[in-house]
């Protein structure tokens, strides 16, 4: 059934490409803006550069946890899919995937330009930091899933998702950049291993508590 | 026989008691319609059974395995085509979905000329038609239908009716709301009314 | 239903609470200690760290409530989980200011990014979701339910907030409190009155408060 979900929420996505499509130039125009915001040395930008790649995460995933939610209220296509034999948790992690898989796929298509633009090396041992981007995705979209669910039927749930999501984000944030520049700059991981213990602490706690929790903020 | 049993169901808006008590039993093949004033609860109740809205108190014993809900608003989604919304649908209760009776089920609601494009560009009407292509695709044990005559033209709401007379003819279990009362008596076997938040049987004369 | 304090227990804790404060301010003033090289600003510790544990608690128990409300439904546990949120939000608030008031004058810088203030700037932000989320509800029913997961989050969150923003700029200095037991003695004594006093002041505070919430439906529901 989880299968179903997730191809169900990829097609509307792949008919539409209205996520796709806003999310990836959102991203873009994130790398130009930091380009002129910031002077363009390139050390400066090798310093900053794990942090502006979660910011651009970040602001990008949001988009995405707008769209997702908002074509299930368009036709009220929530009601029929709860009204289904369907188990909640199982719409949760449908959501939290399927958006993870969208954000995953913008990140390593904005990188390019990214690494371009910024003119950032990254260093040789690139299974590792891949290893990052997975873990920090899914943290980000685990709980933002879940938040996005819950404002959907409230009155300015576009604005309402950011403002509760990034405090209670502020784990994954730090752990993602703090993780991300370490790597950079080329530590063992055993250096930084503590992050990674943050993010994989924080995908299990919320990932459980959404599970859980969903079927209660899902009912009208 | 099983039967879905309602008891002392009570759902309250803003403090305000919507359903006050409400309580009622449906057996098998019973075909019942379910009438009342506009707002006076008749979605509530047919969301608080399908378990979209949580009731306050109350409880209800549903030993049907399958409902099926097909409410007010046209419940699919507006990105996807008619033949890709039922092909879901078929999934989530678990069928298979074989194309040939997917076309065959939209041909029969009049919707053959219009499968292939986005549900958001089609009419009130035809969405109408694609809720009875549901019902009848899908093998429901109990089914919960809020207005199955809105938006429909002449055609379409004899159309509706046919199919009203063949789920009454197999012995269906089905709920709906009516604003007609002569069309609800001709439907259903059984009359229920919702006043001042509790719930009355009509005699059928 | 009669007015809170019209009920004789409830105006008898009233006052006794009242002279608790009086008199754990005069403790403070005059009984404590002057910790050397901070003199008179080292005194709002014993204001800020029991505000900090009120805060903490009051958090604490909007978890629970939230926990309580999702499996029993019932409007009582909304009510307290919601006189909670309001009420450990202005302690934690209370938090905020009275750091950067002792911070200026012994750090030279009024905000400095600390673990645990830090952690308390975070739940109060998430705080101002919560109430945001609440009042943008579409009925007060659902805002319930709402507000109860999120309670439940954001505590589950606190450990994780706390953890990161530790490591995130370990260079930063601990909470002297954490120092105090190098402190002159006689210190601990009258901080633990004041936590004593803080905790009993918010209990009547919340009792309080759930009263009038309760009152505030009853009158939502006759349409007054």
């Amino acid at each position: 059934m989880l299968g179903f979900l997730i191809k169900k929420e990829l097609l509307i996505e792949l008919r539409a490409k209205e996520s796709f499509i806003t999310m990836a130039s959102f991203s873009v125009v994130m790398i130009v803006t930091f380009a002129f915001t910031f002077t363009t040395t390139s050390g400066r930008f090798m310093e900053m550069a794990s942090g502006l790649f979660w910011m651009m995460a970040l602001f990008t995933s949001v988009l995405g946890l707008q769209r997702s939610y908002s074509y299930e209220s368009e036709f009220d296509a929530f009601s029929a899919l709860l009204s289904s034999p369907v188990d909640r948790g199982q719409i949760f992690l449908a959501k939290w995937f399927s958006g993870f898989i969208l954000l995953t796929l913008i990140e390593f298509i904005a990188l390019v330009p990214f690494l371009l633009f910024l003119r950032i090396q990254i260093p040789e041992n690139f299974i590792q930091g891949i290893g990052i981007i997975l873990l920090g995705n899914s943290a980000m979209m685990c709980l933002g899933s879940f938040l996005s669910g819950m404002a959907m039927r409230s009155r300015l749930s576009n604005v309402l998702v950011p403002i509760i999501l990034f405090p209670l984000l502020c784990p994954v944030i730090i752990a993602s950049v703090k993780s991300t520049g370490s790597w950079m700059r080329g530590f063992p991981l055993t250096d930084w291993d503590t992050w990674v213990y943050v993010l994989v602490s924080f995908i299990v706690i919320f990932g459980l508590l959404g599970y859980a929790l969903f079927e209660h903020i899902t009912e009208e | 026989m099983i039967s879905l049993e309602v008891t002392d169901v009570k759902k309250s808006f803003f403090r305000k008691p919507v359903l006050d008590g409400v309580s009622f039993e449906i057996k098998e093949r019973d075909a019942v319609s379910l009438a009342g004033a506009n707002g006076s609860g008749k979605t509530t109740l047919l969301k608080i059974l399908s378990g979209i809205t949580s009731k306050d108190s109350g409880e209800i014993h549903n030993p049907f395995q399958k409902l099926l809900y097909l409410g007010h608003a046209p419940g699919v989604y507006a990105g996807l085509s008619p033949i890709e919304n039922m092909r879901l649908k078929c999934n989530l209760y678990g069928q298979s979905s074989d194309e040939h009776l997917l076309v065959e089920t939209l041909s029969d609601v009049g919707l053959e000329n219009h499968k292939k494009k986005p549900c958001r560009v089609l009419s009130q009407g035809m969405l109408q038609r694609l809720k009875f292509a549901t019902a009848s695709l899908i093998r429901w044990d109990i089914l919960l239908f809020d207005e199955p005559f809105a938006a429909l033209d002449e055609d379409g709401k004899s159309l509706a009716e046919s199919f009203f007379r063949s789920w009454n003819e197999s012995g269906k279990t089905l709920l709906f709301t009516d604003h007609d009362s002569e069309r609800s008596l001709d439907l259903a076997s059984r009359q229920l009314a919702i006043e001042d938040g509790g719930l009355k049987e009509r005699e059928l004369s | 239903m009669q007015p809170f304090f019209s009920d004789r227990k409830n105006f008898a804790w009233l006052i006794a609470v009242m002279a608790l404060m009086a008199l754990n301010l005069v403790s403070i003033i005059y009984r404590t200690p002057m910790v050397p090289e901070q003199e008179w600003a080292q005194k709002i510790f014993y204001l800020h760290v029991p505000s900090a544990w009120t805060g903490f608690l009051s958090y604490f128990i909007v978890m629970v409530a939230g926990i309580m409300f999702l499996s029993k439904k019932d409007q009582k546990w909304d009510r307290v989980g919601l006189a909670a949120a309001e009420i450990g939000t202005l302690f934690i608030a209370l938090v905020l200011i009275t750091g950067p008031v002792w911070a200026k004058p012994i750090w030279g810088r009024a905000w400095i990014w600390e673990p645990r203030l830090t952690t308390t700037l975070v739940l109060f932000l998430i705080y101002i979701g919560y109430f945001m989320m609440r009042s943008f509800s579409e009925y007060p029913e659902r805002a319930a339910r709402t507000a109860a997961v999120l309670g439940i989050i954001a505590f589950a969150d606190v450990p994780l907030i706390f953890l990161s923003v530790k490591f995130w700029s370990p260079e930063i200095q601990s909470h002297p409190q954490v120092e105090m037991a190098s402190q002159p003695p006689g210190i601990l004594l009258p901080f633990l009155f004041s936590l004593f006093c803080f905790t009993i002041l918010y209990f009547l505070m919340l009792r309080y408060r759930i009263h009038v919430l309760k009152l505030h439906d009853r009158k939502d529901r006759n349409g007054i």
